[in-house]
């Protein structure tokens, strides 16, 4: 028992600690709600942003003195959950809309934009997430996606076209 | 912009909360931590397995040493066969070098560097007339079956220590020997051993292993149930441990066979024919602790000589590791001794010439 109490406070050393629990409660659920419009699966962007938290805290040394934390663990948690999707794709197959964002209330104003938003590949929600929700330039969404900045453009650009051509439609 | 912000904003504020619980973070960062820690020590067993398993192919072998690191006791040298022999054997006429056990020479330590130095010829308090030996024993010394000064009717067994200086000096008992060449002789710690000729009568001869206590001065002569013939005697070379002989006929000009005996029975524990490619002309020398044979080859091609090596397991008498020495060989002496069951020392020279080639051999 003691000794794993001695374990437990030499994995959390008290200042890092402290720190990290600051940026925890300050950007948790701003990451947790971008992955999941990134990823249009609310489970596993809450288990994307468990997992991207916990290893933000493992290396919280090296993630503090970042210029964007919270991007760290949005790109973090992206990753993971793109590498944990592809891993149960290659095990069983996945209804792409099984677990997807609840379904949008009709007639609400908006909806056309959200479904379509909700049709964009998540790379490219990904982008539009850095950029709108979590707040970052083109330069620091290419930082943080490590993609170039003429990528983020682009893809910026496909969504709003995406966008228009749906709310033409209509 | 505005449509697509409004809709990401919106979708966004759509998304269920969740309570986010620290707790729960840390324990999957200690998971973290745990399977890092296993990862990482995984990878530097995988990595000291790969090194391990790789280095040594990488790294030249250091089997060979030119040197000699261990020292140790001097080692005989034997002069070439086809060199005329130093030794005043009996009897003379077509006397092989080395083929009634002597050296002409030891290799030995002076000033701290190795040297060749020529064995004292004749023997302190013996004449010049030499019966057998001076035969290396195993911690440098030599033994020698000669005559007192003026008295070639009596013979006298000389034991020498390392130092050169008499360590036993006893009349030899009478022999009924019948041997009209002389043969081989070796000896341990303890005793000297070498084969004779007894004739039983006028007409009847058998081989007789011979064994001299050098504490005592007595003679035994031992008959063993696997006796040899007369052709099987060791012509060319023994060896003997503390407990074992090494033994070697000349059978068609040709060396390669050995027998491995009791020392204290003369019994043959093993006899072998090893595959040796050119081997005519060869001594062996048993380990320490008789688990392998080494075989100093010495072969001649085109007027030129070559020597190697040739470690061979004492149970199988199959070749366990092959040592070349550098060629050609222009040295007529050259010996080898074990510094112990791992390593091997050689060493080639010439009286009053440089320093001689010595080679430390690890198997």
């Amino acid at each position: 028992m003691d000794t794993d109490i001695v374990a437990e406070t030499r994995d959390d050393p008290p200042a890092e600690d402290a720190s990290f629990e600051s940026f925890y409660a300050s950007a948790v659920d701003r990451v947790y709600r971008a992955l999941a419009v990134a990823l249009g699966d609310i489970h596993l962007a809450r288990d994307a942003a468990d997992e991207a938290m916990a290893r933000a805290f493992v290396r919280w040394g090296q993630v503090s003195v970042t210029q964007n934390p919270a991007g760290w663990v949005f790109r973090v948690g992206l990753n993971w959950a793109t590498s944990w999707r592809r891993k149960l794709r290659r095990e069983r197959a996945f209804p792409e809309t099984e677990r997807g964002l609840p379904a949008l209330e009709p007639g609400l104003p908006d909806g056309d934009a959200e479904a379509a938003l909700a049709r964009l590949p998540i790379p490219t929600r990904a982008v539009v997430v850095c950029r709108v929700l979590l707040g970052m330039s083109t330069a620091e969404t290419a930082t943080v996606l490590q993609i170039p900045e003429g990528t983020v453009r682009s893809r910026l650009s496909r969504a709003m076209s995406a966008l228009r051509d749906t709310l033409e439609e209509k | 912009m505005n449509d697509l912000e409004r809709a990401v904003r919106t979708t966004a504020a759509r998304v269920p909360s969740v309570p986010h619980d620290l707790l729960t973070i840390r324990s999957r960062a200690r998971r973290i931590r745990r399977r890092r820690t296993f990862l990482a020590a995984a990878a530097a067993v995988v990595t000291v397995a790969a090194v391990t398993a790789t280095v040594p192919q990488l790294i030249p072998r250091r089997d060979v040493i030119v040197g000699d690191p261990f020292g140790g006791p001097p080692i005989g040298l034997w002069l070439d066969r086809e060199a005329p022999p130093v030794t005043q054997g009996v009897p003379s006429g077509i006397h092989v070098p080395g083929s009634s056990g002597e050296i002409t020479a030891q290799l030995r330590t002076v000033d701290g560097e190795p040297a060749v130095v020529e064995v004292a010829e004749p023997q302190p308090g013996l004449s010049e007339a030499t019966y057998l030996g001076p035969a290396p024993l195993p911690g440098g010394g030599l033994a020698t079956i000669g005559f007192a000064p003026g008295r070639l009717d009596s013979r006298v067994a000389l034991v020498t220590d390392a130092d050169g200086r008499p360590a036993s000096n006893r009349p030899l008992p009478e022999m009924k020997s019948h041997a009209n060449r002389s043969m081989p002789m070796t000896g341990n710690s303890t005793s000297l051993f070498w084969w004779h000729i007894l004739r039983e009568t006028d007409v009847e001869t058998r081989p007789v292993l011979v064994t001299y206590d050098i504490g005592h001065g007595t003679l035994s002569e031992r008959t063993p149930s696997t006796a040899v013939t007369g052709w099987e005697l060791p012509y060319v070379g023994m060896q003997a441990t503390e407990n074992r002989i090494v033994e070697w006929p000349s059978e068609f000009g040709r060396t390669c066979s050995f027998e491995i005996l009791d020392a204290f029975t003369g019994e043959r524990i093993a006899q072998f024919r090893p595959g040796i490619t050119g081997c005519d002309d060869v001594y062996f020398a048993l380990s320490p602790g008789n688990r392998h044979v080494a075989a100093l080859v010495t072969t001649r091609s085109g007027g030129e000589r070559t020597q190697r090596v040739v470690v061979l397991d004492a149970q199988t008498g199959k070749a366990v590791k092959t040592f070349d020495t550098p060629g050609p060989v222009t040295a007529s002496l050259s010996g080898l001794a074990w510094v112990d069951e791992t390593a091997i020392r050689y060493a080639r020279g010439d009286l009053n010439a440089g320093p001689p080639l010595v080679l430390t051999m690890k198997l």
